[in-house]
């Protein structure tokens, strides 16, 4: 089934165009993702997923309730980290879209985030404040607060940006654990050759958007995953790419 | 001191007042200060000005023609962030419009600028039995919408971004905190006044973020024990000293603020 679906879909801002003419589909347990250059439109295509923007034409269908997206934007561990706040409370803020207004949390609901910070291995910090964790903790901690909202579908924006190399490895075997899960994951990222061997669908995004959808034919037809890095990406085999200094 | 708060009423008036008022600036700070929206007290605060001349010019409650006044220009700053006028730049015209109009009206009469006064400066000992009915009303109305929206307040001042994302009701949420944030403000105004008031709402909320507490809700429990103590300690100064309550509590505020301040800088450094 296809969780989410954009036929014909452009975006301009102001006169500029940022996104022409976009078709593609994300099915149920999907691993996609979205890479490109940096101003390419990546984070506006994720911006009209979430409904932040509307485009300027052709239709965006998502067949998903808001509540069961989780949603880990790129600037999460660039928060205030003087914010008071416990982990424990940050990943409770995943079950609110559940409760809905003004019901408080119950017990359910802090199983959940128990079962959550239990998951990533987060669950002996949950006394610990939110800014005093290291960059991949704070990551572990943000999908935690994800997967309390029992999402159908994981939308990440380069959520590896500012995290050591270690920490990197281990969150991506989380998200391919995830996926393994029945989760759906659709994750914005530079680090192209680290996870190209766990996807099964890749965007290019550089206004246009390029879909692969097998990843077989990398190894036939590189150039066709290389579209959105035409001069900056060589393709070195074996879905192992490549950027050129 | 005990004995002379049992003996006269004034005293306890200006108790209760000044504790419902610590406790409700104290929790409502706590989001204000965190979402960075600290100069809304401040510019609700001297809207409200318009609203205490007219109240007086026209004989109405003074709070309650603060109030209408505070309420309508919250929804009006928020009507402008919304037309992408920046926030400071939409506070700062209401500000400005709130003064002015205040300055007209005092200039259309004359004859009460000593009213005018204690809601500029603050009057705890002269808070009566309606106005401390007016507070306890405002006071409750603030509580209930916090305690039952408190989820979704504290997760928009956490992450405003992704709660849109979760469809947590942003937009909405925005207007109802600033509608607190005046009820809080009118209410203050005969504790600290005009000039003082969103000292009530920042201070005691960045004393407790000194101390690098690491909960939201112990934070808040420690904002209120913060503005609770000044009220009590402000109140003691001002009757043993012979100086005004509001500034005394103020004074009192910035007193323990600096020494935590200290504290947590040499705690830091050793």
């Amino acid at each position: 089934m296809s969780l989410i679906s954009l036929k014909n879909v452009s975006f301009k801002y102001e006169n500029t165009l940022v996104l022409s003419n976009v078709n593609f589909e994300v099915d149920e347990g999907d691993y996609v993702t979205i890479i490109g250059p940096n101003g390419g439109g990546k984070t506006t295509l994720l911006k009209l997923i979430l409904g932040f923007i509307k485009p300027s034409e052709g239709e965006i269908k998502i067949n998903v309730e808001k509540k069961r997206i989780g949603y880990v934007p790129q600037k999460a561990v660039n928060f205030d980290h003087n914010f008071p706040a416990s982990v424990n409370e940050v990943v409770s803020m995943g079950r609110i879209a559940n409760r809905g207004l003004i019901n408080m949390l119950n017990k359910e609901d802090y199983d959940k985030v128990e079962s959550s910070l239990k998951f990533v291995e987060m669950w002996e910090k949950r006394e610990e404040k939110i800014g005093e964790l290291s960059g991949g903790q704070q990551q572990r901690v943000f999908i935690a607060k994800a997967l309390c909202s029992n999402p159908e579908i994981l939308i990440l924006d380069e959520p590896t940006t500012g995290i050591d190399s270690n920490s990197r490895d281990n969150f991506y075997k989380l998200l391919k654990e995830l996926n393994k899960k029945g989760i759906t994951l659709v994750l914005v990222s530079h680090d192209i050759s680290a996870i190209v061997k766990d996807v099964n669908k890749v965007f290019c995004v550089n206004q246009k958007v390029n879909v692969h959808n097998d990843i077989k034919e990398l190894e036939s037809k590189e150039n066709k995953f290389l579209c959105a890095y035409p001069e900056n990406i060589e393709y070195i085999g074996e879905h192992h790419l490549k950027v050129k200094k | 001191m005990i004995d002379l708060i049992l003996k006269y009423t004034f005293l306890q008036n200006a108790i209760i007042g000044g504790v419902l008022v610590g406790i409700t600036c104290a929790i409502i700070g706590s989001f204000i200060v965190l979402r960075k929206m600290s100069f809304l007290g401040d510019g609700l605060a001297h809207i409200s000005f318009g609203g205490v001349a007219a109240g007086i010019l026209f004989k109405i409650n003074p709070l309650i023609s603060a109030l209408g006044f505070a309420v309508l220009s919250g929804i009006g700053i928020q009507k402008l962030k919304d037309m992408k006028i920046y926030s400071d730049a939409a506070i700062g015209i209401f500000f400005s419009f709130g003064l002015a109009l205040g300055v007209i009206l005092i200039s259309l009469s004359t004859g009460y600028t000593v009213d005018l006064y204690s809601y500029l400066f603050g009057n705890i000992l002269a808070i009566n039995q309606f106005d401390l009915i007016l507070m306890g009303v405002m006071t409750i109305v603030a509580l209930i919408t916090v305690v039952m929206l408190y989820k979704e307040l504290f997760y928009i001042t956490f992450d405003e971004e992704t709660a849109q994302a979760n469809g947590i009701p942003v937009k909405w949420l925005n207007q109802i905190l600033v509608i607190i944030c005046a009820l809080a403000i009118v209410t203050s105004m005969k504790i600290v006044g005009i000039l003082l008031v969103s000292s009530f709402l920042i201070i005691p909320t960045t004393t407790a973020l000194v101390l690098g507490i690491k909960s939201f809700k112990r934070t808040i429990f420690t904002s209120v024990i913060i503005s609770v103590i000044s009220v009590f300690m402000g109140i003691f100064f001002s009757y043993y000293f012979n100086i005004a309550t509001g500034g005394a509590i103020v004074m009192t505020l910035v007193a323990l603020f600096t020494c935590v301040l200290t504290y947590s800088k040499l705690i830091k450094k050793n």
